[in-house]
């Protein structure tokens, strides 16, 4: 699991499980790109915390969902060296019955779940490859994929398709030495599903589909990716694993 | 590959048919990372290699036995357990690699072929999952990892019986997890395509199999090696992956996406 000399760029690692990430990678040896929409002492906490671990941090903030931005974050993460490692993140939830959703919304979802995935893992193989660098890319879905809550006919398939997004790059990147793989996470404890965990009627009915019985931690997400960037997971390319305490099997 | 990241040390490990290929990988990654090992290899040849085996990973520093077992046979699988347990007091990972399989089409397939796959790839598995479990729950903490195979996921011609026996494995980690997880023990599979090992031979030598395979169905562009399964059993046996449960990991760069 170690990503020794490595560096990683982590989308969205402003809080929650990129947070997670970001921190796991700087344990075990990587210089972290830390990308968030908004730069604020959240990001600075991140960035102290991985150069806590003596290694280099830099925060870079751009809207991921627009090319302009992803171009500009790789050229400015140069700075911290040509990037071994991307980890798309970054996300939005959104909860809106289908027969209300407008265009507006799906719009807003599918742009920064899929697209940005898309732009990012676009450039940076771009980049790679021309540079005769190998890599390794890791998406963040989710138990949507397979599994159904209320009020996410957008979010659902935006995390399906970061599934077959995460095949098909795979398969045409693979000749060049880069792997991409898919983590879905289940029910994890991060701000953006606080309300859940401190819903004494809802987490209830959660947490009985987990066979562990409890939810995940940002690291778990983050433990998880380590191993899929590393070295020790050379021959796995195009899969999707879930990280969800035994969710999706029951 | 340094294995030692993976805090295994003082594991205790059992690995079935550890006698070559990709069990004795795994057994010797374990060894690396500071497990002991349990190595459980079938009654008949081999004994060499085996002894050969226990003698390289008691040269790293750790402690390993060898129990002649057939997981065909239940009481056999009851005595891996009880001999673990008595030499070592404990069982944290259970790593079921052992398997046999036809090679016939399904119109050929015998009687005799159906039973000895079976009971070699599938109810060994299931019955060396139960024991290991008895002594693991009582613990609170266990981890077995089967090994699938990506004709778990896909079909394959002339494997009609052995891709059924292998999607069962894959969806008995799920079902066994849940009875398990909340107790601590997990179950998760490690699935690969061939790998280069001296029983896939006679199939990677085929003419033309080699390129077909390497250049249209894996985009890694290369063939499997043992060692490549190494990481992805480690990982899933951490305690990095306590929250991947009734998992398969395939490990074959990317064939079965196609």
């Amino acid at each position: 699991m170690k990503l020794t000399g490595k560096v990683a760029l982590v989308t969205g690692a402003g809080q929650g499980i990129g947070r997670g990430i970001a921190e796991v990678f700087a344990r075990e040896g990587a210089d972290v790109v830390i990308n968030d929409i908004c730069t604020d002492e959240r990001t600075e906490e991140v960035a102290a915390a991985v150069r806590s671990q003596g290694r280099r941090a830099l925060v870079v903030k751009a809207d991921v969902s627009k090319r302009a931005d992803v171009e500009r974050m790789f050229e400015e993460a140069q700075q911290l060296g040509p990037i071994d490692i991307l980890v798309n993140n970054a996300g939005i939830e959104t909860i809106v019955p289908f027969l209300e959703l407008t265009d507006k919304q799906w719009e807003d979802v599918t742009n920064v779940n899929l697209k940005s995935g898309w732009m990012c893992a676009q450039v940076f193989c771009r980049r790679a490859i021309e540079e005769q660098r190998t890599g390794a890319i890791v998406n963040i879905g989710s138990i949507q994929a397979a599994r159904v809550l209320p009020g996410r006919t957008h979010y659902a398939p935006s995390k399906l398709a970061v599934e077959a997004l995460t095949r098909n790059i795979s398969a045409e990147v693979g000749q060049h030495g880069i792997r991409v793989n898919c983590i879905h996470p289940g029910l994890i404890d991060t701000p953006m599903i606080r309300w859940v965990l401190e819903s004494p009627e809802i987490l209830p009915l959660v947490v009985a589909q987990i066979s562990l019985g409890r939810p995940g931690k940002p690291c778990d997400i983050g433990h998880a990716a380590a191993f899929l960037a590393s070295d020790e997971a050379r021959y796995i390319t195009g899969q999707s694993l879930y990280v969800d305490g035994g969710w999706v099997g029951k | 590959m340094n294995y030692s990241s993976f805090e295994l040390n003082d594991k205790v490990v059992i690995v079935t048919g550890a006698s070559q290929g990709i069990g004795r990988a795994i057994a010797l990654g374990f060894a690396q990372a500071g497990a002991n090992l349990v190595l459980a290899k079938h009654p008949g040849p081999r004994m060499a290699e085996i002894e050969s085996l226990k003698a390289e990973i008691e040269s790293l520093g750790r402690r390993a036995i060898v129990v002649q077992t057939d997981v065909g046979v239940v009481a056999e699988v009851q005595a891996l357990m009880d001999k673990t347990v008595a030499e070592f007091g404990r069982i944290d990972v259970l790593v079921n690699n052992a398997g046999w399989t036809g090679t016939n089409d399904a119109l050929d397939v015998t009687e005799e072929e159906f039973d000895k796959t079976v009971t070699a790839s599938l109810k060994s598995v299931f019955f060396a999952s139960q024991a290991a479990a008895k002594v693991m729950l009582p613990q609170g903490w266990g981890r077995i990892i089967q090994i699938g195979s990506n004709f778990g996921v896909i079909a394959f011609k002339k494997r009609a019986l052995y891709a059924a026996v292998k999607a069962a494995v894959h969806h008995l980690a799920k079902a066994l997890s849940l009875e398990w997880a909340h107790q601590g023990v997990l179950v998760n599979v490690v699935a690969p395509c061939i790998t280069e090992t001296e029983s896939r031979k006679n199939i990677l030598e085929k003419p033309g199999y080699k390129e077909w395979a390497t250049q249209q169905m894996i985009p890694r562009g290369r063939w499997n090696q043992p060692e490549d399964l190494v990481g992805a059993v480690l990982f899933l046996a951490s305690p990095f992956a306590d929250m991947i449960v009734g998992q398969t990991i395939l490990v074959d760069g990317g064939w079965t996406i196609h």
